[in-house]
C-alpha cells in the first residue's frame, strides 16, 4: 500500500481528477437521494411530531395523507385493551386556503387535541401557542410557508371553504410537499373540513409499557379486521415508500446516481489509466525483474481505492455545506446512515471497477519494450 | 570459472513474408560466472535481441539457452518469471525509476514485492547496496534530486540488489558522458568479480573494450568472436 501512497500523493496534481470525479459521484448520489428523502420524508411530518406509539386508520391505509374517515366510537374499544394510555382522536384531510388576495393553495388540515397532554403532531409547538389554538378558526403554521400563504404576519387571516381562519403561530420546522400544513384543533379542522363528530381520520394511542406496542398493534388488528393499526415509525416508513413509488421519484434518483457513477468511473479511470502509463517503463522493468502481474494490478487497484477514499474524504465537507444550502433554500436533504454508507460502498466499489478497467494499460509494460 | 548461460544455434526473425527481418543468425554462446562480457556491433546488428533471448524475455524462433543449467526456453512462462526474479537483473537504456520513490526505495520495491522480503531487512540490503555504489548519501533522495551518472548507478544498484548470478545490461552508458558511463561499467565489472556473477553489457562504445573481461562482436545477427578468423568477404 505504501507505494501506491506516495505515488498518489507526490503526483497529487495527476489524481485530482480522479479524486474530484469520486467526489462528484459521492455528492451526487447523496444529495440527490438525501433530497428526495427530505421531500418525502414531509409526508410523515404528522407523525415524527407526534408521540404516539400507534396509529389507527382505515383498513390498509397507504399513507398518512391518503387517510379516510372512521367512526370515533372507534376510540372506546381501543380504551378497552389493558395496556392502552392513552387515545387521541386526529383529523387529517386537504384543503383550500384562498389568501387575502384571493389566490387558491392546496393546503393539509392537522387537527389534532391541543391539550397540554397531546399525543398529536403538536411537538414542535410552545404551551402558549397549544392555548391560543382552542380558540376556534385559529391555526399555526410553518415559517416557510408564510410568503406562499400570503400570511407573513401573526395575526394574518385567510379562508377555507368560507371559514375565516388567523394564524396565532409559526413553527421553524414542519416542511411542506403538495401543500402548507394548517395545524389547529380538532373542532377547527372539523369546521374547516365539515366533519361530524362521530368521525376521525385517525386514532392515536401510546402504551403504557413501551414493549408492548408490537403485542396491542396485533390484538388490534385481529379484533378489528376493518381498520388497521400501524406502529409510529413503521406508518412512516409506509407513507414515504408509498410516494416513493407512486411517483417513480425512485426511478428518476436511480438513473440520476447512474449517471453519477458512469461520469465518475469514466473520468477514474482515465485518470488511473494515465497514471500508469507515466510509469510504464519503470513497470516494464519490475517484470523484467520478474515480479508476477498480479503484484502490479494490485499495486494499480490500491491507487484505486485510494483515489475513492480520498475522493469520499473530499465529499464530506461538500455534501455538508450543500445539504445546509438546501435547507436555506427550503428543502431538507436528510443523510441517513444507511444512505451515507450505501454511497460509500458504491462509490468505492466504483474506484475499484475503474482502476480494473485501467489494468489494461498494463498489457503494454513489457519488458522486450525497454530493448532497442 | 563455471559456464552459467549456454546458447546454441538461436535464430530469431520479426515480421512474415517480404517484411521479414531476420535479427539472429544462429548464434552460439557461452559466457563464465566472474566474468563481464561485452557485445557490440554496430546498430540493427542484433545485439539487444540476443540480450533480451539470453535473458528470458524475448522467446527465439530456434535454437536453445541454458541458464544455471536450465532450458528457459522449455520452462512456462511462469516458471521463466520465477527464474528471472530469482537470478537475474537488469539495467536498460534510461534509467527507468518511478519519479515518486527515493533511491532506496526503488530498491526496496524490488525486493519488496519480488521476494517479499519484510520491511526492514529490504531497507538494510538496499542500504548495503546504494553503500557499494557509493550512494549511501542519495539513499533518500528522489530521481528528479540526483544527476544522470548518480540516476544510473540507482538504476545499477536496483539490478543488483537482490544479489542476481546473472546481470544484464542494454546499452546503460547511452544517456551519460564518458566519465559516468567508465564508472557505471566499472561497477558492473567489479560486481561481476566480487559475486561471481556473469554479467553481459550490450554497448556500442567502443572505448568500454578496455573495462571488459571478454569482446564478442555482432554483425548482421553473426557473431564473430576475436579468436575466430573474420570472415571472408
Ligand atoms: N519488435 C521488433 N519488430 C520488428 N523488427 C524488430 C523488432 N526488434 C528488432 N527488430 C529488428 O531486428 C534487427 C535487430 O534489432 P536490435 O534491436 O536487436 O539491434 P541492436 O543491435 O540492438 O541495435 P542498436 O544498437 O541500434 O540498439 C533490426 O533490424 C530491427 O529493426
Ligand atoms: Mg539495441
Amino acid at each position: 500500500m505504501q507505494y501506491a501512497l506516495r505515488t498518489i500523493w507526490f503526483e497529487r496534481k495527476r489524481f485530482i481528477p480522479g479524486i474530484v470525479a469520486v467526489a462528484f459521484s459521492a455528492v451526487l448520489i447523496a444529495l440527490q437521494t438525501g433530497i428526495l428523502l427530505g421531500l418525502i420524508g414531509v409526508v410523515s411530518v404528522p407523525i415524527v411530531n407526534s408521540k404516539a406509539q400507534i396509529w389507527i386508520g382505515y383498513k390498509d391505509t397507504l399513507s398518512v395523507d391518503l387517510g379516510r374517515p372512521i367512526p370515533t366510537r372507534y376510540a372506546e374499544y381501543v380504551w378497552a385493551n389493558p395496556n392502552i394510555e392513552t387515545v387521541n382522536e386526529y383529523v387529517q384531510s386537504f384543503t383550500f386556503w384562498t389568501t387575502t388576495s384571493g389566490q387558491n393553495e392546496l393546503a393539509i388540515v392537522m387537527g389534532t387535541n391541543v391539550s397540554p397532554e397531546s399525543i398529536g403532531p403538536v411537538d414542535q409547538l410552545d404551551p402558549e401557542e397549544l392555548v391560543y389554538l382552542t380558540e376556534p378558526g385559529s391555526i399555526v403554521v410553518d415559517r416557510n410557508d408564510a410568503d406562499r400563504l400570503e400570511a407573513s404576519e401573526l395575526g394574518s387571516t385567510g379562508e377555507s371553504f368560507g371559514r375565516r381562519l388567523r394564524i396565532v403561530g409559526f413553527v421553524p420546522d414542519m416542511g411542506s410537499i403538495s401543500g402548507p400544513y394548517l395545524l389547529c384543533s380538532l373542532s377547527t379542522a372539523r369546521m374547516i373540513l365539515r366533519m361530524p363528530e362521530d368521525k376521525t381520520t385517525y386514532l392515536l394511542a401510546t402504551v403504557k409499557d413501551p414493549t408492548k406496542v408490537d403485542q396491542v398493534i396485533d390484538e388490534l388488528n385481529a379484533a378489528f379486521p376493518d381498520f388497521t393499526a400501524f406502529e409510529a415509525e413503521r406508518f412512516s416508513t409506509r407513507s414515504k415508500m408509498h410516494w416513493l413509488t407512486k411517483t417513480k421519484a425512485g426511478i428518476a434518483i436511480g438513473f440520476v446516481a447512474l449517471l453519477g457513477l458512469a461520469v465518475g468511473a469514466s473520468v477514474t479511470s482515465q485518470t488511473l489509466y494515465a497514471a500508469t502509463v507515466a510509469s510504464i517503463r519503470e513497470l516494464a522493468v519490475l517484470r523484467a525483474l520478474g515480479i508476477p502481474g498480479w503484484r502490479i494490478s494490485v499495486y494499480v487497484l490500491q491507487q484505486a481505492i485510494i483515489v475513492g477514499i480520498l475522493g469520499l474524504v473530499t465529499s464530506g465537507p461538500v455534501a455538508y455545506a450543500l445539504a445546509q444550502l438546501a435547507r436555506r433554500l427550503g428543502t431538507h436533504a436528510t443523510l441517513p446512515t444507511w444512505l451515507i454508507t450505501s454511497t460509500i460502498v458504491v462509490t468505492l466499489t466504483m474506484s475499484l471497477f475503474s482502476g480494473l478497467i485501467a489494468l489494461r494499460s498494463l498489457k503494454h509494460a513489457e519488458p522486450a519494450s525497454l530493448l532497442r | 570459472m563455471p559456464v552459467t548461460i549456454e546458447a546454441d544455434n538461436i535464430i530469431r526473425g520479426f515480421g512474415t513474408g517480404d517484411l521479414r527481418t531476420i535479427a539472429v543468425r544462429g548464434v552460439s554462446i557461452t559466457l563464465e560466472a566472474g566474468q563481464m562480457t561485452l557485445l557490440m556491433g554496430p546498430s540493427g546488428s542484433g545485439k539487444s535481441t540476443l540480450l533480451a533471448i539470453l535473458s528470458g524475455l524475448l522467446h527465439p524462433d530456434e535454437g536453445r539457452v541454458s541458464a544455471l543449467d536450465a532450458d528457459i526456453w522449455k520452462m512456462s512462462d511462469y516458471q521463466r518469471e520465477a527464474f528471472r526474479r530469482r537470478y537475474c537483473g537488469f539495467i536498460f537504456q534510461g534509467y527507468n525509476l518511478f519519479p515518486a520513490l527515493t533511491a532506496q526505495q526503488q530498491l526496496e520495491i524490488v525486493l519488496q514485492w519480488g521476494g517479499n522480503v519484510p520491511k526492514k531487512q529490504a531497507a538494510s540490503m538496499a542500504l548495503q547496496t546504494l553503500a557499494s555504489l557509493d550512494l549511501r548519501d542519495k539513499a533518500h533522495l528522489r530521481p528528479a534530486e540526483l544527476s544522470g551518472g548518480e540516476k544510473q548507478r540507482v538504476a545499477v544498484a536496483r539490478a543488483l540488489v537482490k544479489e542476481p548470478s546473472l546481470v544484464f545490461a542494454d546499452e546503460p552508458t547511452s544517456a551519460l558522458d564518458w566519465e559516468h558511463g567508465r564508472q557505471v561499467v566499472d561497477l558492473l565489472h567489479e560486481a561481476a568479480h566480487k559475486r561471481d556473477a556473469t554479467i553481459l553489457v550490450v554497448s556500442h562504445d567502443p572505448r568500454l573494450i578496455p573495462l571488459a573481461d571478454r569482446v564478442l562482436n555482432l554483425e548482421d545477427g553473426k557473431l564473430w568472436d576475436g579468436d575466430e578468423p573474420t570472415p571472408a568477404i
